[in-house]
């Protein structure tokens, strides 16, 4: 019996890790694995729209955290204080930063939503500021503004540049296989999330699984989302067959 | 914040289609006196291959392009535009002694490796440059209302343009050193043509690049200047006194020749590719978590 041809397919977060270049060694494992076996890594379409999305989605969620959210709350707290806003920054500005994030802990917790991408903010910018008051360096609230845009655009650019490199012009491991999201694909989607795979990632199990049907291939999706992972016996109950897997372990899925 | 010199050759198109393309060898000879004796030395020399336009004819040109490209506010007309950015260019252009010496410079006999000289020198400067570029792309994300996806676009831009003169450095590099070594004149015009025409067609790619970076820049300016007066420096860029249809059509354009120009650059030189440094950053750790973050997280994080 002739075997099958076997490939990868990887998740989003998998790409983005490389994209990072993360010290990763479940990544590294699977390329690795790939190498040395001579398996092509594959995403699909659905995967590269959510890599590229997310990039973009990252650099306005930042501007909009820069240029509104903090500098909307030094000013405000400057005026409050009748301090001139070209005045250099000192601890009553970091301290109404605190008053700022801490009203959104708090509103997040009444809520229920999470306050996860601002904190990230949080302790980039407090930390910005940080290195330079240690330096003892003096820098106004439209430097610190004009230094953290500076920095964004610089890390940002280069993230863009390295991402289209390895998902739009294909320059390392990964190959993008464009697959037709038809109505068999979009009922396996819902399928998939009948069993709590959410929306992107229902469309990237149901585009796998297509193609592993139409190219008479056996593919492994790698991914380090355990939602999705745990969910493959209950996809297989329902006739569809697919192997979802952590990096580490996706070769000994053949 | 004043507009430096930066500002004038932030895309060094035109400069270096001037020293590099239009430039083709010729012979001369001279006499020469060695002692008593007199001799006839053959030299070959680098000539302009069609009459020299003037830095204005080429700015005007180019700005005519672009104004009668795109729609314009009723309070401005075509050459009144034109006049006003090609002033500005040629104003800073005249005050750039540095620049003109370096293009003078290139057709000199004596000079050693004319063509990578003057390519340094023009990446030398851009990289000098590119602080004060981001920093008033930052200080203009900061004045105004637009995402920052589109001033991350013009950043990404100033990156290509970064590669781009570190492949043209480095083609100059190679070619210039086989023609130095080369038998005969036929042998040094051989190898500067094929140099031409290798770096002809990416010289083009990044032309149109360039123009299309220009004409978006140029098109949000305008709908946000006043006067005349105000076409340096707005003081706010309002995202709603633009055409959304024709802002995204030109930011298409402008994507697209981004994307032709760096997968040219790609397919020409694996130096191009960039990867993120493994050193600590906390700016890229602090990307790299929210870029882990589900998009639905990331929508109502602010």
């Amino acid at each position: 019996m002739v075997q099958k041809a076997r490939c990868f397919f990887l998740d989003a977060n998998l790409v983005l890790s490389d994209i990072l270049n993360e010290n990763n060694p479940r990544l590294a494992k699977l390329k690795n694995d790939a190498h040395l076996n001579k398996i092509p890594c594959y995403i699909s379409d659905s995967v590269k729209n959510e890599v590229k999305s997310k990039v973009q989605r990252t650099t306005d969620f930042l501007g909009t955290a820069i240029r509104e959210t903090v500098y909307t709350a030094l000013v405000e707290s400057r005026d409050k204080r009748k301090i001139p806003s070209d005045a250099p920054i000192d601890f009553s500005d970091v301290k109404a930063l605190e008053d700022l994030f801490s009203e959104y802990h708090v509103m997040a917790k009444r809520q229920g939503s999470l306050t996860g991408p601002l904190m990230e903010v949080e302790q980039w910018s407090i930390q910005f500021i940080a290195d330079k008051l240690d330096k003892g360096l003096t820098i106004t609230i439209d430097g610190f503004l004009l230094e953290l845009t500076k920095t964004v655009l610089l890390n940002i650019s280069t993230i863009a540049d390295v991402c289209d490199n390895l998902v739009e012009f294909e320059k390392g491991h990964i190959k993008t296989k464009v697959i037709a999201v038809d109505e068999r694909v979009k009922q396996i989607a819902r399928i998939a999330e009948g069993y709590g795979i959410h929306a992107p990632d229902s469309l990237h199990v149901a585009c796998v699984h297509q193609y592993q049907a139409l190219k008479n291939e056996q593919a492994v999706f790698a991914t380090r989302d355990y939602g999705i992972i745990k969910q493959k016996n209950g996809l297989w109950e329902r006739k569809i067959h697919i192997e979802i897997s952590d990096p580490l372990y996706a070769f000994y899925h053949f | 914040m004043s507009l430096g010199t930066s500002q004038v050759f932030s895309y060094p198109q035109n400069s270096l289609r001037f020293g590099l393309l239009d430039l083709k060898p010729v012979e001369i000879t001279e006499d020469v006196k060695f002692g008593n004796v007199r001799c006839k030395v053959t030299k070959t020399k680098l000539e302009p291959t069609k009459p020299v336009s003037t830095f204005e004819e080429l700015v005007t040109a180019d700005n005519n392009m672009i104004f009668n490209s795109i729609s314009i506010p009723e309070r401005f007309n075509v050459s009144d535009l034109v006049k006003a950015f090609t002033d500005r260019s040629v104003k800073l252009f005249e005050e750039d002694k540095a620049l003109q010496q370096e293009i003078e410079n290139t057709k000199r006999l004596d000079r050693n490796r004319p063509f990578y000289t003057f390519v340094s020198f023009m990446k030398q400067r851009f990289e000098k440059e590119r602080d004060n570029r981001l920093a008033l792309d930052a200080k203009r994300f900061l004045m105004s209302n637009l995402p920052l996806t589109f001033y991350n676009q013009l950043t990404r831009f100033d990156n290509t343009c970064y590669d781009f003169l570190k492949f043209i450095q480095n083609t100059t590099r190679i070619y210039e050193y086989r023609a130095k070594y080369s038998r005969n004149s036929k042998m040094f015009t051989k190898i500067i043509k094929n140099m031409q025409s290798e770096l002809g067609p990416i010289i083009n790619k990044f032309d149109e690049c360039a123009y299309a970076c220009t004409r978006l820049r140029r098109y949000v300016i305008i709908w946000n200047a006043d006067t005349t007066g105000d076409l340096n420096w707005p003081k706010f860029l309002d995202i709603k006194k633009i055409e959304i249809s024709e802002f995204e059509q030109l930011n298409q354009e402008f994507n697209t020749k981004l994307h032709e120009i760096r997968l040219m650059l790609l397919n020409d030189d694996t130096e191009v590719l960039c990867k993120i440094s493994n050193t600590p950053n906390s700016t890229v750790n602090m990307i790299g978590n929210l870029l882990g973050m589900s998009s639905a997280t990331l929508n109502g994080g602010s």
